[in-house]
Order: C-alpha cells, then sequence, then structure tokens
C-alpha cells in the first residue's frame, strides 16, 4: 500500500515537474517583441521593404509590378492588340489563383499593427505615439486595401449586406473570426484613420504621416459614398498639397524613385531598378487603348499627352503607387457633383485641366463633351446613368491617374461592368464577380467561419 | 484502496478534461490540395467579335501612321 502511495507520488510530481517550462513560449531564434524598440522593428521592417517597392508591405500597398498587373487588368491597356505575351495578365481572371494570397498577406501584416497596438508600452512617450500612429494609419489602410479588394463595390442600398472581411483587431491565433457588413469595415477604417489622425504623427521617416492618413480617410469617405466627409477631408489636404504644375509635374510623374512634387506617399523610394526598367519595357507590348487616346482631345496642348506616350502610343509613364493631391482635387470634383453642386465640382475640374492643359478652355455645363455611349463605364458609383459631367471627370481621373493602378478601382465603383478582350482566338471576359478576388481556399477550411465571395463558391 | 482508485479515476478524468474535444481535429492534410480555382473554359472568339478586334487594330495603325501591326488574333 505505502508502495503504491509512493509510486502515486512519484506519478504526480513527475508531471508536475515535466511541465515546468510546457506552456511557456520558445522563440525558436527569432526576437520576441518586450521593448518599445522591439514593437517599432515590426513596423520598421514593413517600412524598408515599402522603401524597395518590391516584396511584404509594398506588394499590398502596390509594388510597381501590381500596379502593372492592374493596369492590365483594366481597359487601359489593349489586350487584344497585344505584339508579345511579356506581360501574361490578359485578364484578371488570369491570375485569380495569386490574387487569393492577397486575402492571406493582408492579414499577415495586420497582425503585427495588432500585436503593436495591443502591447505597446510607451504609448506617451513621443516614440510611442509616432509607432502606434503609424500602426493605426497602416491598418487602416491595409483594411483600405481588403475593401476594395476583397469586398463587392459599395452599395449604399446594400452596405448592410454587402460582405466586409472580418474586423480583427487584436491578436489571437485561435480565434475564427466571421466576416461583418462593409458599412461595419467602412466605420472600422474610419475609426483607426481618426485615431491616427488625432495622434499627429508629422515624421517623414515613418511614411504614414498624418497628411497620409487623412489621405486614405478621404479615399474610405468617397469609396463608402459619404460625398461631405470625402469633401471635407480631401480639401484639407489640397489645401496643404496644392497641385503642381509643367516641369514640376513632369518630374513627378516620370521619377522611377523619390518622392517629389505633391506626392504625400509613395512605395520604391529606395533600391535597384532592374526590376523596374524590366518592367517598363515589358509594357511596351501591349498598346494604349485608343479609348483612353481618344479622350486627349487637346492632344499636344496637354501635357500628360506629349508625357504619357512614345509615338506608337505605348506607355511611357513611370510606374508608381503614390498618393497624390490630383487624386484629392478628382475626388472633390466628383463628391461635388454627386451632391448636385454643379458649380464647385466644375471648379475642381477646370483646376485640374488647368494645370495639365495649355491654353485650356475652362468646362462650362453647355460646352462639356457629351457621353460617349461606347465607354465600358455606363453607370456611375450610385448606380445612375452618366452625367456629361460625371462622365467628365471620370475621364479625367482615367487619364490622369493613367499607369497608377487606379482605372481597375475605378471601374469596379462605378457599376464593375463587364467587358471582354480576345487573344489568340479566345474570348476574355471580365465577369462582375471577377472585380472581387476571392478568399483564400486554405483560409476557408481553416476557419469555417468565413464565407467565399459570390461566384467562386464552386470554382 | 479504494481512495487511491478513485484518486486514479479523478486524475483520469480530469486529463480527459484537459484535451478539451478531442474529437475536433483539425483539418486533413487533403483537404488543402486542391487550392486553385477552376475558372469556366473560355469561348472562341466568333468571327463579329474578330471583326471588332480588327476595326481596333486599323484605327490603332490609323493612329500611328504604320500597317500590319502583328497581334496574334
Amino acid at each position: 500500500m505505502k508502495v503504491l502511495k509512493l509510486y502515486m507520488m512519484v506519478l504526480i510530481v513527475g508531471i508536475c515537474c515535466s511541465c515546468d517550462e510546457y506552456l511557456e513560449v520558445k522563440n525558436y531564434g527569432q526576437v520576441l517583441p518586450e521593448t518599445d524598440e522591439d514593437y517599432a522593428t515590426l513596423i520598421n521592417n514593413q517600412l524598408s521593404a515599402i522603401d524597395k517597392g518590391t516584396a511584404g508591405a509594398a506588394n499590398m500597398l502596390g509594388s510597381f509590378a501590381w500596379m502593372i498587373e492592374l493596369e492590365c487588368y483594366s481597359d487601359n491597356l489593349n489586350a487584344s492588340l497585344m505584339t508579345s505575351n511579356a506581360l501574361s495578365y490578359i485578364y484578371v481572371g488570369t491570375n485569380v489563383n495569386s490574387a487569393q494570397y492577397r486575402f492571406m498577406n493582408y492579414y499577415s501584416l495586420i497582425k503585427d499593427y495588432n500585436i503593436i497596438i495591443d502591447n505597446l508600452k510607451g504609448r506617451d512617450t513621443e516614440f510611442g505615439k509616432k509607432i502606434l500612429a503609424t500602426a493605426y494609419t497602416m491598418r487602416g489602410v491595409m483594411y483600405f486595401n481588403l475593401m476594395r479588394e476583397c469586398c463587392e463595390a459599395y452599395e449604399k442600398d446594400r452596405a448592410t449586406e454587402i460582405m466586409g472581411v472580418p474586423n480583427v483587431e487584436h491578436f489571437d491565433i485561435e480565434a475564427k473570426p466571421e466576416r461583418g457588413n462593409i458599412q461595419e469595415l467602412v466605420d472600422f477604417i474610419v475609426r483607426d484613420l481618426k485615431t491616427a489622425i488625432q495622434m499627429n504623427q508629422t515624421d517623414e521617416q515613418y511614411r504614414f504621416t498624418v497628411d497620409v492618413a487623412r489621405a486614405y480617410l478621404a479615399r474610405t469617405y468617397f469609396w463608402a459614398q459619404d460625398w461631405k466627409n470625402a469633401i471635407k477631408i480631401a480639401k484639407e489636404v489640397l489645401d496643404k498639397y496644392p497641385l503642381v504644375e509643367g516641369d514640376e509635374y513632369k518630374e513627378m510623374i516620370q521619377s522611377p524613385q523619390g518622392k517629389l512634387g505633391n506626392m504625400l506617399f509613395r512605395t520604391f523610394i529606395t533600391g535597384s531598378l532592374t526590376a523596374y526598367n524590366r518592367n517598363l519595357k515589358n509594357v511596351k507590348t501591349r498598346p494604349v487603348n485608343m479609348s483612353l487616346i481618344n479622350l486627349f482631345s487637346e492632344k499636344e496642348q496637354d501635357i500628360r499627352y506629349t508625357t504619357f506616350f512614345d509615338s506608337k502610343f505605348f506607355s511611357t509613364k513611370g510606374i508608381r503607387v503614390c498618393v497624390r493631391a490630383a487624386e484629392m482635387c478628382l475626388i472633390l470634383a466628383e463628391s461635388y457633383a454627386h451632391l448636385s453642386d454643379t458649380d464647385n465640382a466644375l471648379t475642381y475640374l477646370n483646376l485640374l485641366r488647368s494645370k495639365r492643359i495649355a491654353d485650356y478652355v475652362p468646362y462650362t455645363i453647355a460646352t462639356l463633351p457629351a457621353v460617349n455611349e461606347s465607354d465600358v463605364i455606363k453607370t456611375d458609383a450610385t448606380g445612375a446613368k452618366l452625367t456629361p459631367l460625371i462622365a467628365a471627370i471620370l475621364n479625367e481621373r482615367r487619364k490622369e491617374m493613367f499607369m497608377e493602378g487606379d482605372r481597375w478601382f475605378e471601374l469596379k465603383r462605378n457599376g464593375s461592368p463587364e467587358f471582354w478582350v480576345g487573344y489568340n482566338f479566345v474570348k476574355y471576359t471580365t465577369e462582375k464577380y471577377l472585380y472581387t478576388f476571392p478568399l483564400r481556399k486554405a483560409d476557408l477550411i481553416a476557419n469555417e467561419n468565413l464565407v467565399q465571395n459570390p461566384g467562386y463558391e464552386n470554382l | 484502496m479504494k481512495k487511491i482508485y478513485f484518486c486514479c479515476v479523478m486524475l483520469c478524468i480530469l486529463f480527459c478534461w484537459g484535451c478539451e474535444k478531442p474529437n475536433e481535429l483539425p483539418p486533413r492534410e487533403e483537404a488543402f490540395n486542391d487550392m486553385n480555382f477552376t475558372l469556366p473554359a473560355l469561348p472562341r472568339l466568333t468571327d463579329a467579335e474578330r471583326d471588332i478586334i480588327a476595326a481596333q487594330k486599323q484605327a490603332y495603325e490609323e493612329a500611328i501612321g504604320v500597317q500590319d501591326v502583328s497581334i496574334s488574333n
């Protein structure tokens, strides 16, 4: 009996001793963040990737390769007239299997912001505030991108029906979050960006300054058709970063690297230009669509016409991912147009044109070009038929933001119209559901609470 | 002796509880094998659609002043 008791005691002691370090977190050669400097490293690694413009966070914000892909998906470059398949993205469906990984990659970055926001200790120090504000801005920016890429386009009437993405704001490896609706996602992004703005982070070293947060807030309101707030914020940014023109504009647009002119933010500030130049060369296998060329009715008087294309209408515009003031001007013009404030809409439309076109003649309601019925976009963001004013603003945006990855999202925002291209005797149709990238299949298996985007359920 | 058996049984029960839903296994590896999307087969261009592309080609050639731009359609 005594022996049995002894065995039992030894067994229990043995089990307890063996459990001693069982639940301790092991670092497996990695540095586990403890100090605020360690947490800052998480952000600094991402900022370095953004500066180099090729991998990690830069891929998600937009590397130059990703920008070309987006332009190929849109109607800016003519796939039907490709001279070779150096750019293999014939239409968005070509790359749908790699697009699913964007969902995963965004959350991989968001995890870092959540860890910082939850654990940073020196929140009231100058250093801590910078890190925290940057983390909030970057989280807001990544969720904004997720909204544009992995959710259907915002519709005011269906804002509580359209699926958002899981609004994950704390790191929990065992959590299985569900998708909320797109309005909840918009509110989440707005909250993050407003929190960052309140912290007033102005140190350019951290890239995501208070002005960048404001610009993304304007973009978010604009995407969510909150025209009044979009106007308020976009105006603040435009007042601080007035439009540039002439040689200053040309230098800003063509610089492969560096943050020039009125850019608030850009990826690829430093690093090798080899891959960049290769991509620039590949672009010259797919001519610019004549529907875009024909929008430049002032031809050589327009600085963009002489800067963006060569004599064979291949793009010569530098490829970049950036946030710049011209977009704010266009947000203002379109937001005023949706509020039926024609005077202000024309003011901002003409302001941009005045900076780009020599001897330009301001548009009036009477002189606006008629809507081109053959244009791919048939309805505006609210689903209404295009008016000459809205059409003129969208066309100006298409010209100004060419090769900046904007047109694909403009198509999506304005009715997600179906269109086709032909290559090698095959017809490639960009169907409506393809505007929204799928969620990664593996994530759907690992988290049964996730729901796939419409159109991909049985593919 | 009974007490010891009782303690052993209690210990076993505790261990079982500690395992927490042992039948909830992670997805089997095979479930992750087919992770690609297979889009519906794409149709061939019709003659009418090829005519549209030919018109685009002609407009492009006229704009750049070059004939016979080589394309694959």
